[in-house]
Order: structure tokens, then sequence, then C-alpha cells
């Protein structure tokens, strides 16, 4: 019994001591993106051919193919269509941006990540 | 190695196949059952003008026999098997709401199990290849509106008792007792559970149908959010299967990878479910300590996916990233501390006089009754059945790897809970063993799967925390997107078990009983779309002006 009640004296001091095992919320708004998470897609226009591969990938078919201006590939100079990102679908797995062969999607993780809102309200 | 699996039921030379006529199907499943008692599930396939089902049987060692029949589209109906197997009954439903097949003899002919009750009854069924989504959207669009919402008062079995002095509890969809939507109708004879009828399907999200208009890769990450806690497995099932039907093989490291990830999800799984069982039966301490002990997991997850839950780690012929050398020695030494941490919880609770007392002997079955059922899983395992597909059909690196399959003696809440302990001990066991034994290698496909599927079918099993994973999928030359995908996943068998065990017991033991096969309501239901609310949704991105997006929800 007297084991017992060390027990818990002891477990007290531990858990009064120890760091909490939930993070403040100033923590949680600084650590939104880790060093192994995968972060916001964004274009690198100029890098761009207009093939769509990445539009025809996406999981959650958040791409879609918008006008992008004229642009001189292998010396012709042609209309091209440039990715445009729906960042309430998007999922952030990354897919586009490793399945682009001209590297023309770089994943940030300096912008926050998209709050959705119902009607307006903002944080 | 044994293969996994039928590569192409068809052209399988041995007896695993049989194809029947729907006359001499009666004799063919009494002549299936007492050696193959364990009814995986019914898949049905609408194809050329027909619909054929074909139902998936094992031996309990990993021997599977699957019964063809096929049924003309126009008014199909077959004779129902839940008098050789109680457990049939809800695949059975499943197919009737989902293909409109007529099962004679089914013991709750008028109920529907997945299906809202608004669906017309004149409306074509949602899973056949003639219905396109714009007119699924259409029809439920238009049910939805009617005056009044027939959602209200589901039809389940119940209408059988009214006459009799029974009481007819409505349990759910929204219960404190219950986290997520789930229905029962519950005939009580004062406070005793006479019988219990689920209804599910509150959080359809029409996967099976919407995988049918994706490709192959983006499957993938839908099949991810049929369920947020073994959302690994799935991932890894479908792949399985997509692999045999294309004959992709990774490689070594890669598969090592899977396992070691799909480990540590049963470990966070388990812990989440010893926790919550302390949680249902008044124990909140116990539920706060094994869920900070989880964390500890969870960390690890992030480290090694970028995600915690739904972790996008897997690809056809891969996985996405490789996990380094550095992290493996960091997993090594987090999980030995969560070991040591996970031990003292459980040694403390597992001797705590009032929590034994409190689930000992709640909603026993017996081996038998979890058989009949078609339970998987710890629920099958705790009654001494030693069914578990990473021993009798092994995949990724279980080949490679000695672990034992934990069994208990007689099946109760407390009983589960013990194999699930030992099982948290045997995965630990794994990983050990997993990161010892590592090739080296690249895991990383040089280039993605991006190409479409050829003739044929595949079917892939595996092991997630709550039993049983099936996968099916048909392809077609030169489609881009999968024919059929089937996916039947632990938790509906074990609703059946579930609602046998309640039998007998109190009101005041649904919580427990219903937590004892750690049910996770949302996987059961993924096979309609749904519409999406009206109002507007406002999104608003940093450092860009807010818009508006119409349509609502997306798919």
């Amino acid at each position: 019994m007297r084991r017992r009640y060390g027990n818990m004296v002891l477990e007290a001091i531990r858990s009064l001591l120890r760091k909490p095992e939930t993070l403040p919320s100033k923590e949680i708004e600084r650590k939104i993106f880790t060093e192994e998470s995968r972060g916001i897609p964004t274009l690198i226009a100029d890098k761009c051919i207009g093939c769509s591969l990445c539009a025809m990938t996406c999981p959650s078919q958040a791409i879609t193919m918008i006008p992008g201006g004229k642009r001189s590939i292998g010396g012709r100079v042609i209309e091209i269509k440039i990715p445009s990102f729906d960042y309430s679908k998007c999922i952030y797995c990354e897919l586009c941006a490793q399945i682009c062969k001209q590297n023309a999607i770089e994943i940030r993780k300096d912008q926050d990540p998209i709050i959705i809102m119902k009607n307006g309200e903002s944080r | 190695m044994k293969v996994m699996g039928a590569v192409d039921l068809r052209r399988d030379k041995d007896s695993s196949v049989v194809l029947v006529s729907p006359d001499s199907f009666p004799e063919a499943i009494k002549a299936t059952i007492p050696s193959y008692p364990h009814l995986i599930t019914i898949t049905a396939v609408h194809i050329d003008g027909g619909i054929e089902l074909i139902y998936s049987f094992d031996n309990l060692r990993g021997e599977m026999r699957n019964i063809i029949v096929r049924l003309p589209e126009k008014e199909a109906s077959i004779q129902s098997i839940s008098s050789y197997l109680k457990g049939s009954y809800i695949y059975e439903m499943e197919v009737r709401d989902l293909f409109g097949v007529n099962f004679l003899g089914h013991p709750i002919p008028s109920a529907r199990l997945l299906l809202p009750d608004s669906y017309p009854t004149n409306a074509p069924p949602p899973l056949l290849k003639t219905v396109s989504l714009e007119q699924l959207s259409r029809i439920l669009d238009e049910a939805q509106r009617q005056e009044p919402p027939t959602m209200l008062t589901p039809v389940t079995g119940s209408s059988r008792y009214s006459v009799e002095s029974l009481v007819i509890l409505p349990f759910g969809p929204y219960h404190p007792a219950l986290k997520e939507p789930e229905h029962f109708a519950i005939a009580l004879e004062g406070e005793r559970i006479v019988e219990a009828m689920p209804r599910i399907g509150y959080v359809h999200r029409g996967i099976e149908k919407l995988a049918e208009n994706r490709t192959y890769l983006q499957v993938l990450f839908l099949v991810e959010r049929v369920c947020g806690i073994c959302s690994f497995h799935h991932s890894w099932t479908y792949t399985m299967a997509v692999e045999k039907l294309l004959g992709i093989t990774p490689s070594k490291r890669a598969e090592y990878l899977r396992t070691l990830v799909a480990e540590l999800e049963r470990i966070h799984s388990h812990t989440l479910w010893i926790g919550l069982l302390g949680y249902w039966s008044g124990f909140d301490t116990m539920f706060m300590w094994l869920w900070s002990a989880r964390e500890r997991i969870m960390k690890l997850l992030e480290m090694i996916a970028g995600n915690r839950v739904n972790k996008s780690f897997i690809t056809i012929g891969g996985v996405r990233r490789d996990v380094s050398d550095e992290k493996l020695k960091i997993i090594l030494r987090e999980i030995a501390e969560f070991e040591r941490e996970f031990r003292k919880i459980t040694d403390e609770v597992m001797s705590y006089d009032p929590l034994i007392e409190r689930v000992r002997g709640i909603g026993s079955y017996n081996a038998e009754t979890a058989i009949l059922s078609g339970a998987v899983g710890p629920v099958l395992r705790a009654a001494g059945i030693p069914y578990d597909i990473r021993k009798i059909e092994p995949y990724g690196a279980y080949p490679e790897i000695s672990f034992n399959v934990i069994t208990g003696s007689r099946g109760d809440v407390l009983s589960i809970a013990d194999v699930r302990v030992r099982e948290t001990f045997e995965s630990i066991e794994i990983i050990r063993q997993v990161i010892e034994k590592i090739p080296s290698g690249n895991p990383v496909p040089p280039t993605f799967f991006t190409g479409g599927g050829r003739d044929g079918e595949a079917i892939a099993r595996t092991e997630p925390p709550r039993g049983e994973l099936y996968y099916y999928i048909r392809g077609r030359t030169g489609m881009k997107t999968p024919y059929r995908v089937k996916i039947r996943t632990p938790t509906l068998p074990n609703l059946v078990l579930a609602s046998e065990a309640l039998k007998g017991y109190t009101l005041s033991d649904i919580p427990l009983i219903l937590t004892m096969i750690d049910p996770c309501f949302s996987c059961e239901d993924r096979a309609i779309v749904y519409v999406g609310r009206r109002d507007p949704f406002i999104v608003k991105l940093h450092r860009t002006p807010p818009r508006e997006i119409s349509g609502g929800c997306t798919l």
C-alpha cells in the first residue's frame, strides 16, 4: 500500500515537471509545416509548357487548364494553357509537382494553409 | 511464396473458381459451406448486359473459393443464402441496394442498408453501368427536396415485432453513445435486448461509383479516404490489387517500408481502441494516458510520410519517398520508449479490478457464432480462431518475418482487449525485425504509373487493425479507369456479430459491445453520391482576395 502511494506521488511530480502533451495554440500556428510535410503547390509560369499532365493526374481534380498566353517553344510561338489551382479542392499530395517533367510546379511552405469559412466569416 | 488471391479468376485451373447457373446455385453453396465456412463478401459486377455475383469464400486457412453466378440485368433474383450463413444477409442487402438484385427468402425483405430511404423505388440502382454520375446526382437531388423528409424514419426489420409486447427503441443515428452516425432498431424486453437491427449508410460518399470515373492513380488517393485510421491499409490493398492486375513488382525495400508503416498504423489504432474502452466504461484517465502515448506513434508517421492521417505514402510500383537510415534509428528509439510507456499503462489498467469487472463477460460469443456471422480480425481471433491474413496469405515483408498470431480463449470485451494489447507488443517486435532486415535500394519508382488497365480481375487481401480487408478490381483493356472496384471493409461483418452479441445484455452495455468490434462506421458507407449543400462557401487564401465557389461540397 505504501509503495502504491509512493508511486502516486512520484507520478504526480513527474506529470508536473513534464511538458504538456498538447501544444499551445501559438506553437501550432508556428508549426504548420514540418520538414517532412508537403506544402502548397504553386506554378512557375515561365517553365510551364502546357502539357496538362498535372490536370490529368490530380486526384481531387483541383487543377483546371486556363489560357496562359503565347509562349515560344522550340522556335515556334503558340497559345498555351497553364494550370490553375483550386485550393479548396487541393489535398496537398504533391503529386502534380512530382509528375511535372519541367519542374514547373513548386511546393511552397512559406504560405499559410488555406482556410475555408462558411458565409464569409474569417478567422 | 504463396500467390496471394487469384490474379485472374477465370484463367485459374484449380478448383478455386466455380461457375454455376442460378438453378444449381443452392446446391453449390450447400456443398461449399462445410469446408469453406467464411464468406468474405458478395461482389456484384454489371457487365455485358448482365449482373455477375461473385461469392468469395475462405476455409479459414487461406484457400479461397469463388462461386460465380450470372443473372440477367432486368429483374435479377436469386436464392438468399442467409439460412446457411447468417452473416451473408448484410452483403445481400448491399447488393440489393446497389444493383437491384432480389434475394428470395431474405430475412429482412423490405429494408434498405446503404441507400437513403428517400431514394425512389422506381429509380435505377446506382451502381449499374447504365447510370451516370449526373443522373445519380439528379435523382438524389430531387428525392431530398421532397416533403416530408423520409430520412427521419429509417426502415429496418423491426416492423415484424410490432404485434408483440416488445419495445422498439430507435438508437441513433445521432446518439451520445455513438461517435459516428449509425442507426439501430433495438427490440427490448424490459432492459434486456432481444434483437438489434443495424441500418447504416448515413455517411455515404460514393467511393465505389467514383472509382469507376477516375484513373488508376487517382483512385489510390480516393480509397485512402475510406477510413482515417487504417488509411494506409486501404491504399496498400488497392495498390496490391492493381499491381497484380498489371503484373508490376515493387522493390524489396518498398515492401519493407510498406510493412513498417502498416505496423505503425496497427499500433496507433490498437492504442486508440484500448483508450476508447476506458472512455466507454467511464475510466477517462486510461483514455488520456493511452492517447498521449499514441501521440508518439503519430509523430513517427508524420516523420515518415509527411502526414498524420492520409499518408499518401504508397504508389503503384513502390512508395513515394524513401526513409533514411537516421529516421529508421529514430523509429527504433521511439518505439522502445513507446513500448516502455505502453507496458506500464496496460499493466496498470488491465489489473484494475473495477475495469475488469465492468468488461468481463460482456458481449460474449463463441467461435461458431463468430464464424457464422463472418467476423474478422481481433474479434474472430479472441474466440480462438487464428485467422490472420498476414500469416495465412503473407504479403509485403511478412513472409520473411517471424511473428505469432495472437488468439484468445473466449469471446467477450475483456478477451478482445487482451488480444489487442498483445498484438500491439507483437507489432513492436515486427517493426524491430523490419528495421533490422530492411534491404538497401531505391523504393521510389522512376516514373509514376499513369497508364490504363487491361482485361482481368484481381483480388487483394490485407490485415488492417480491424481485420481482413478485401479489394476486388476489374480492368478492361483500353480503359483508363477501373471497370469495377469493390471494397469490403472489416466493420461490416463485425457489425453482424455485434448485433448478435448484443442479445441478452442490457441497454447500458450497448456502447461497450459496439466498441468491442472497433467500429468504423464511415468505412462501411461508401456507395452513393452526395449532392452537397447549396450554401455558398467562401474560400480565403492568404494574400489573395476571397472568392466564391459555386456548387458547394466537392465530391
